[in-house]
C-alpha cells in the first residue's frame, strides 16, 4: 500500500534522496510503478500544487520538488515502458520564436508533470515548424506555448494556423498562456484554453478530459 | 499651467497637480517601428522619439536607461555582471584587478573576467529579430555563475569596483528632457545583491534551486556585493536628480512575497533612508504580477511603483492598488499594453475600458498615467493620441470619476 503521506514531506523539503529511496522501498515491497506514480507521487505533488495555489509554498519549494519528482519518475519510466495509460496525456510545450524567457513555461512543465502529464519541452524560440513537426513526431494531447512579450505572442496564432495547414489541429488541442496572453486573445486566435497562472493549468488540462 | 515635469514631481510626492500627469513609454515602439519603416505616415521615417512623444502630447518617459544607444563599447560591455557606463547615468562603477576578455562571434559577445582568484565569463546575444522587435536590451545566454567556484571569482570583481559620480553626465540627460518629464536616476535593474544574483547570474529556474544548493555560497556573495550597492547608494543620494530608480519586475511568483520582504525590502528601505531627507525619491520598476506583493510595496519606502499594470493583463484592479498603497505610494502605469492592441481588446472595448480607468484613478492624487510597461511595436498608434484627448477632457485635478461615463 502507498500513499501520497510518504512523498510529500521529502518532496517538499527538495530531497531527492529520499524521494528516490521511498519509491525503489515501494517497488521492492511489490508495488506496481503505475500505483506508485497514481497514488504516491501525483497526489502528493497535487498536494505540493494546491499549497503553491495557497501561497504556502513559493516558486523555490515546487521547483525543488518537482527536481525530486524527476529523480523518482527517472527509476519508474524504464519500468513504465510496457504499459500505456498510466500517465494523464502527454503534453508538447514551448516558449515561441523569438521569446527566450523560460521560467514561467518551466513552471507550467513542471506543474504539469506533477499532475501526471508527461511533458515534451521544446524549449524556448520554438518556431512554428519545430511546433508542427512536435506534434506530427510525438502525437501529443495538447500543445502549451508561452510568450512573456507583446511583440511575440502573435507567434500562437501563426503556429495555430500552421497546425491547421499540416492537418493536425483536430488532433490536438492548443492552450496558450503569458504575461500579454489574455481569454479573449487566446479566443482570437483560436486556441482551446487559457491558463491566466501555472496554478491553474493543470485544472485546465483535466477539463478537457 | 503646470509643466509635464512639475505635474510628474508634484504626483509623485503626493501633491495636487493642476492636471493628470500622461506620459506613455514608446521607446520599444519607436525601435521597432522606426528600424521597420512603419512609423505613422505623417512623421519622417527618421522622427525621433522625443519628436513623437511631443505630437502624442503626454510627458517624456524618462525612466529606463537607453541600455543601447551606446557611446563607446565599455557602455554596456558588462551587462553580464549587471552594471552600465550608459549616457545619463549618475555614477560610473570602474572594475579593478579584473582583466576583461572580449570575444565577438556574429550576434555574441562572450565576456569573460580574470581575477587573482579565478575567472568567469558569459555571453550575451543581440539578434536580428530582437532589432526587428525593438527590444530594448541584450539578453544573457550564458550567465555567469556556471558552477559553485564561480560565486566567489563573481565576489571578488563585485568586491574591488569603484564607484565614480559622473553627475555631468546625469545633467547633460537632466538638461535633455527640460521640462518634460524627470529624468530618473539609474541605480540598477535589481534592488540589492541577492535581487542581482537572481537577476543577472543564474538563470531564472537554476537561481531557485541554486538557493537550496549553495546557500552559504549565495550569502557569501551577497555579503561581498553589498559595498557595491552602498557605494551607488551614496553617490545616487548626493545626485543632482529628484528621482531615482532602483529595482525592477516586482512580481509576485518570481519575486514571491517572502523573497521581496527579506531580500529586495531591506535594500529599498536602506536607499529610501538616504533619499528621503535630501528631498528625492525612489522609483521602482512594477511591471508583473504585484498582487501578493500590494501590502509591502507600501512599507518599502518606495515612492513611484512605475509600470504598474491591472487587469486584464494582471489580478488587480487599480481600485485595489489604490486602497492597498494607502496614499503612500505614487502609481505610474496603469493602461495595459494589451489594451493598445486591436486583437486583444476592440475599438469600442477601449473607449470603455480606458473611461473606466480614468473613473478608478479620479479623484487622480498619486497618480501618474503611462503605458504597462510599454507600448507594444504592433499598437494601434491612434489609441495614443485618443487616451491624451481622453486626459485632456476629464483629467483636470481633482478628477469627477462621474462626468466620465455622463457623455
Amino acid at each position: 500500500m502507498i500513499d501520497k503521506v510518504q512523498f510529500l514531506e521529502p518532496l517538499l523539503a527538495g530531497n531527492t534522496e529520499t524521494v528516490v529511496k521511498r519509491t525503489k522501498e515501494a517497488l521492492e515491497a511489490g508495488i506496481l510503478p503505475e500505483s506508485v506514480i497514481k497514488d504516491g507521487l501525483i497526489p502528493a505533488m497535487g498536494v505540493v500544487g494546491e499549497k503553491f495555489r495557497n501561497c504556502e509554498i513559493y516558486i523555490p519549494e515546487v521547483l525543488l520538488a518537482a527536481r525530486s519528482m524527476h529523480g523518482a519518475m527517472a527509476v519508474l519510466k524504464p519500468l513504465l515502458a510496457r504499459s500505456e495509460g498510466t500517465l494523464a496525456g502527454l503534453v508538447v510545450i514551448g516558449t515561441v520564436k523569438g521569446d527566450l524567457h523560460d521560467i514561467g513555461k518551466n513552471l507550467v512543465g513542471m506543474m504539469m508533470e506533477g499532475g501526471g502529464f508527461e511533458v515534451v519541452d521544446l524549449g524556448i524560440d520554438v518556431s512554428v515548424e519545430r511546433f508542427v513537426e512536435a506534434v506530427r513526431t510525438h502525437k501529443p494531447a495538447f500543445v502549451a506555448m508561452s510568450a512573456l512579450l507583446t511583440t511575440t505572442m502573435k507567434e500562437m496564432k501563426q503556429t495555430i494556423l500552421a497546425l491547421e495547414k499540416a492537418g493536425l489541429r483536430g488532433q490536438v488541442r492548443v492552450i496558450v498562456g503569458g504575461a500579454p496572453v489574455t481569454e479573449r486573445f487566446a479566443k482570437e486566435i483560436g486556441a482551446d484554453g487559457f491558463a491566466p497562472d501555472a496554478t491553474s493549468v493543470v485544472a485546465m488540462l483535466k477539463s478537457f478530459a | 499651467m503646470m509643466t509635464d515635469k512639475e505635474r510628474m514631481l508634484r504626483a509623485a510626492r503626493g501633491e495636487w497637480a493642476d492636471w493628470l500627469p500622461w506620459v506613455p513609454r514608446i521607446d520599444l515602439w519607436h525601435n521597432s517601428n522606426a528600424r521597420r519603416g512603419t512609423l505613422p505616415e505623417k512623421y519622417p521615417r527618421n522622427a525621433s522619439l522625443d519628436e513623437i512623444a511631443t505630437d502624442i502630447g503626454g510627458g517624456f518617459h524618462k525612466i529606463v536607461p537607453e541600455f543601447l544607444e551606446i557611446r563607446t563599447p565599455e557602455d554596456n560591455i558588462d551587462r553580464g555582471l549587471g552594471i552600465y557606463r550608459l549616457q545619463g547615468m549618475a555614477y560610473r562603477p570602474e572594475l579593478i584587478g579584473v582583466d576583461r576578455e572580449v570575444k565577438t562571434d556574429g550576434d555574441a559577445t562572450t565576456v569573460t573576467y580574470h581575477t587573482p582568484v579565478g575567472s568567469v565569463s558569459c555571453r550575451i546575444l543581440y539578434t536580428d529579430e530582437m532589432r526587428r522587435a525593438g527590444a530594448s536590451i541584450t539578453w544573457i545566454d550564458e550567465h555567469l555563475i556556471k558552477e559553485p567556484k564561480d560565486y566567489r571569482t563573481v565576489g571578488y570583481i563585485f568586491r574591488h569596483i569603484k564607484v565614480i559620480p559622473d553627475y555631468d553626465n546625469y545633467r547633460a540627460y537632466q538638461r535633455k528632457v527640460s521640462d518634460r518629464g524627470f529624468a530618473a536616476a539609474f541605480a540598477n535593474l535589481s534592488a540589492g545583491p541577492m535581487h542581482h544574483i537572481m537577476k543577472e547570474f543564474l538563470d531564472a529556474t537554476a537561481f531557485y534551486l541554486e538557493m537550496h544548493d549553495h546557500a552559504k555560497e549565495m550569502r557569501g556573495l551577497c555579503e561581498e556585493m553589498e559595498p557595491y550597492f552602498d557605494q551607488v547608494f551614496r553617490v545616487l543620494a548626493d545626485s543632482p536628480a529628484e528621482v531615482v530608480f532602483s529595482g525592477a519586475n516586482f512580481d509576485e511568483m518570481i519575486t514571491y512575497p517572502p523573497f521581496f520582504r527579506d531580500h529586495i525590502m531591506p535594500d529599498l528601505q536602506k536607499l529610501a533612508d538616504l533619499l528621503h531627507p535630501r528631498g528625492k525619491l525612489l522609483l521602482c520598476h512594477c511591471d508583473g504580477e504585484n498582487k501578493g506583493l500590494l501590502d509591502l510595496i507600501p512599507e518599502s519606502g518606495m515612492d513611484i511603483a512605475e509600470a504598474l499594470c491591472p487587469q486584464p493583463m494582471t489580478k488587480v484592479t487599480i481600485s485595489e492598488v489604490k486602497k492597498a498603497f494607502r496614499g503612500k505610494v505614487t502609481i505610474f502605469g496603469g493602461v495595459p499594453s494589451v489594451a493598445l492592441m486591436e486583437e486583444s481588446m476592440p475599438d469600442a472595448e477601449f473607449e470603455t475600458f480606458i473611461r473606466g480607468l480614468l473613473n478608478e484613478i479620479a479623484p487622480g492624487d498619486r497618480f501618474i498615467l503611462g503605458i504597462s510597461d510599454t507600448t507594444p511595436p504592433d499598437a494601434k498608434f491612434e489609441r495614443l493620441l485618443r487616451i491624451t484627448e481622453m486626459v485632456r477632457e476629464w483629467g483636470e485635478l481633482p478628477m469627477k470619476g462621474e462626468a466620465i461615463f455622463s457623455v
